[in-house]
């Protein structure tokens, strides 16, 4: 039995309390000092101290192998002023026992909605691994909570021809995870996260009161041996790590404890070796998106309450639009917007003990995130005419004659803007 | 159990409230005997035994007329408290005194007639009837339970009455348990009367709603959108941040209308801020309204704004949920602490809090989702919940624990 062990990390950028006396007055939607705040914490408990721990663990065990999979928008924040953290993770990514795993540069759900976006976030994403870290990702890992043909279809236009994905147990044909299987139609190789696993190391590694507590190397190796299959793939995702493990020194114990697997056999691998070692176990075709992950907290993609549907529909109604403008700053600004974290904050359900997601410590209540996510999307609405505006007004002043570009309030939605703001920046007259 | 009001002879929501507690705790097998002031005539609840302690009715009557604020909840304004501040003062004056000589009075007769009674624990609802509870654990030696739904600080009108803050402080000293509705008056008997915080339990109040959300098919502004407030409009209910909000949100988005439904002495204060404001033609005073005419109003709004200042608990919310119109209410008040699906603001936050009307009338799929989970959560609020940790109290000070 092999063990692909894969890290994951993101961090969302938190949206302030933009209410609509911000629209067309200030752009500026995210709440950097609370997202920031949030990142060093993250760094000094968690990441850190992994990262060290690893680099420290692939020195002492010539065996020891391992993936990371990084969002953009988490590389960005280690760029923007965690330079020790950067210096850890550039160390960590360069050598030559670490694979870099690609995934959405924004961790959006896109591919549901746009596949256009999807393959650009990939290689978005490929591209600051490649400058950064000196190395072409060429498996992807699938951070939505659904699985179906476009994804290794879109993958593969952008380059990837590996997909590392939850879930084998949710697909219409059942199957056990821990193989590799193969797309049929672009012949990508897949492999399943072993959830169970992957939940061990994530929440119960800390349990003392879980009847296997606690795990040594013995416990791991005689668990992997009893395990049917070729390779076992265990996803950590750090954020996780963070909420539910009070001193790192957990995480730690744990990474110390697989790492000396490699005592016992030659048993790490990353995925585009086991690629080559192993022979696909059989196709895999799922035709329409299937839910993958069980989601008690009802924010999966494709069960999304009106406010989340509503959110996405209007986001990604603005694409071409956003795409069309050329304004990087408000291109960037609407990819932040896509990250599933946003949706997933607006989940409700009617437990009367916990009616909010738990995972949602961003905002007072689903419905206040929904009010400031919609607020910003209709001040980048704003911004795309009056960019429109201005494109025209030059265009006209060199006498050409540009195309007509529809308004970005495609979508009838009813939602009104002040005339005094929809018609020019002037700022309006305060209310008093 | 001692009240002031018990339905139908009730003006306000202690009564609803009292009721509501007696009927779920008969449920639970406790026996309760009510006490209250005066019934003009019988009337048979198969759950509870009405006591009648014999006080002059018409005096009691006429009291109530020009002293309503010191009644709990009490929404019926006289027309003489309408007059714009003429004589209130001296008002309270004359008749305040004679208030607090009917509550001793209420208190000697109460102790004449619970004499035969047979009875385990001392319940007494609000300041009114506490001297009575004290007088009867003396005599007695019962354990006394005092039930706070509101204190002086959330209904004085003009300032602090002494005489009551006394009668309620003399009552929390001599209570051997007390029972606040939210923790929001929980900390206002700690903070203000001094009590500590282990000789209190928070029971929040429940329910009775006859949730079927009907429509009135009445639409007075066709095109507009409605917001409605509704309460006293004395300055706990916080009228000036709701006019502040109906500004700006009226500077937004134009055909909208706000509704204010209640009365109370900031009235000519709201209609005066209103007209300066340069809403006269956008906010409706209709005056005191109750029964009917009052759900038709929750069936107009398109959202039900409550800005209390402070509000030690506060029902309005729950029905206008459950009578279908989302609700933003204010952080100070008890129900937020049981209400989830709504949106909640600082009372002083007028931006936040036009920012949340607004986003309530632009977005319809906000509007639904509120609606929807808001009248599941509201049908859950019921006095079952509030009896069972009342009779925790009972148990509790009888030392069955």
């Amino acid at each position: 039995m092999l063990v692909n062990l894969i890290f994951r990390a993101h961090q969302p950028v938190r949206l302030r309390e933009y209410t609509i006396f911000d629209i067309g007055l200030n752009s500026d939607y995210f709440d950097r000092k609370r997202t920031e705040t949030a990142f060093r914490a993250a760094c000094e408990d968690v990441y850190e101290p992994v990262a060290k721990c690893l680099l420290k663990i692939l020195k002492a065990n010539p065996g020891f192998k391992a993936s990371f999979s990084l969002s953009g928008t988490f590389i960005g924040m280690l760029e923007s002023g965690n330079k020790n953290t950067l210096n850890s993770f550039k160390k960590l990514l360069k050598h030559e026992r670490i694979e870099i795993v690609s995934q959405t540069f924004y961790n959006s759900v896109s591919i549901l909605s746009s596949r256009g976006e999807f393959e650009d976030q990939l290689e978005l994403n490929m591209k600051k691994a490649k400058s950064l870290f000196g190395k072409e990702p060429s498996f992807m890992l699938n951070t939505s909570r659904v699985y179906f043909n476009d994804i290794p279809d879109s993958a593969k236009k952008a380059g990837i021809t590996g997909i590392i994905t939850h879930g084998v147990e949710k697909l219409p044909e059942n199957a056990e995870p821990n193989f590799l299987f193969k797309d049929k139609k672009t012949k990508s190789s897949i492999l399943f996260i072993n959830k169970i696993l992957s939940e061990d190391v994530i929440k119960r590694f800390r349990d003392k009161r879980w009847d296997e507590w606690k795990i040594n190397e013995k416990k791991l190796n005689s668990w992997l041996a009893s395990k049917k299959g070729d390779i076992v793939s265990i996803l950590i995702d750090l954020e996780k790590v963070a909420c539910n493990q009070e001193n790192e020194g957990n995480i730690i114990k744990f990474l110390t404890a697989i790492a000396k697997l490699g005592k016992f056999r030659e048993s790490f691998v990353l995925p585009s070796e086991a690629r080559k070692k192993l022979k696909p176990s059989r196709d895999i075709d799922v035709l329409f998106p299937v839910l993958i992950e069980d989601s008690p907290e009802k924010n999966n993609p494709l069960g999304y309450n009106t406010m989340q549907q509503s959110a996405v529909k209007k986001i990604y109604a603005i694409e071409s639009h956003v795409k069309k403008s050329k304004d990087k700053e408000v291109l960037e600004n609407w990819r932040l917007l896509l990250d599933s974290e946003h949706f997933s904050s607006m989940a409700v359900n009617d437990e009367t003990e916990s009616p909010f997601s738990k995972t949602n410590k961003l905002y007072e209540s689903p419905y206040e995130a929904f009010i400031y996510y919609m607020n910003c999307l209709q001040d980048i609405r704003l911004r795309l005419i009056n960019n429109g505006r201005k494109v025209k007004k030059n265009a006209n002043s060199k006498k050409k004659n540009p195309k007509k570009s529809k308004s970005p309030k495609g979508d009838r939605t009813g939602e009104v803007l002040p005339r005094s703001r929809r018609n020019s920046n002037k700022k309006p007259d305060r209310p008093r | 159990m001692l009240g002031w009001e018990f339905p139908p002879y009730s003006a306000g929501g202690l009564g609803t409230a009292c009721y509501g507690l007696t009927r779920s705790l008969a449920s639970l097998g406790v026996q309760v005997t009510f006490v209250i002031p005066k019934a003009p005539y019988t009337h048979k609840y198969n759950f509870v035994n009405l006591l009648n302690a014999e006080i002059d009715y018409d005096h009691i009557l006429k009291l109530i007329k020009v002293q309503s604020e010191l009644i709990p909840y009490h929404d019926c304004f006289s027309k003489e408290s309408l007059v714009f501040g003429k004589d209130r003062k001296s008002c309270f004056e004359i008749y305040g005194k004679n208030l607090i000589k009917e509550v001793e009075a209420f208190a000697r007769r109460v102790l004449d007639i619970c004499k035969d009674e047979d009875f385990d624990v001392i319940h007494a609802h609000d300041w009114m009837t506490y001297l009575a509870g004290i007088a009867l654990k003396k005599a007695t030696g019962k354990k006394l339970v005092l039930h706070i739904h509101a204190t002086e600080f959330d209904r004085g009108v003009i300032g602090i009455n002494p005489h009551v803050y006394n009668i309620e402080k003399q009552g929390f000293d001599n209570a051997d348990l007390i029972v606040a509705v939210s923790n929001y008056t929980k900390s206002v008997v700690c903070g203000k009367y001094g009590i500590p915080e282990s000789r209190l339990r928070v029971a929040h109040n429940g329910v009775v709603l006859e949730n079927v959300p009907k429509d009135y098919g009445v639409r007075v502004f066709p095109k507009d959108k409605v917001v409605l407030f509704l309460g006293r409009i004395t300055i706990q209910k916080g009228p000036e941040y709701f006019v502040e909000a109906a500004k700006l949100v009226s500077d937004y988005i134009k055909n909208v209308k706000f509704i204010v439904t209640g009365s109370g002495d900031k009235l000519p204060w709201m209609i005066q801020r209103s007209a300066e404001l340069g809403l006269s033609d956008k906010i409706v005073f209709t005056g005191f309204l109750k029964g009917d005419e009052l759900k038709k109003m929750y069936t107009m709004a398109d959202v039900y704004v409550m800005p209390s200042v402070s509000e030690p608990f506060g029902i309005t919310p729950l029905e206008s949920i459950s009578l279908g119109t989302p609700v933003v209410i204010s952080k100070q008040s008890g129900v937020s602490e049981v209400l989830n699906h709504c949106l909640k603001v600082d009372f002083w936050d007028t931006r936040k809090m036009a920012n949340h009307i607004v986003s309530i009338l632009q977005h319809k799929e906000l509007e639904s989702t509120l609606k929807h989970h808001g009248f599941i959560e509201v049908t859950n609020i019921n006095w079952d919940k509030t009896a069972a940790k009342v009779k925790r109290c009972y148990e509790e000070v009888l030392g069955c624990l």
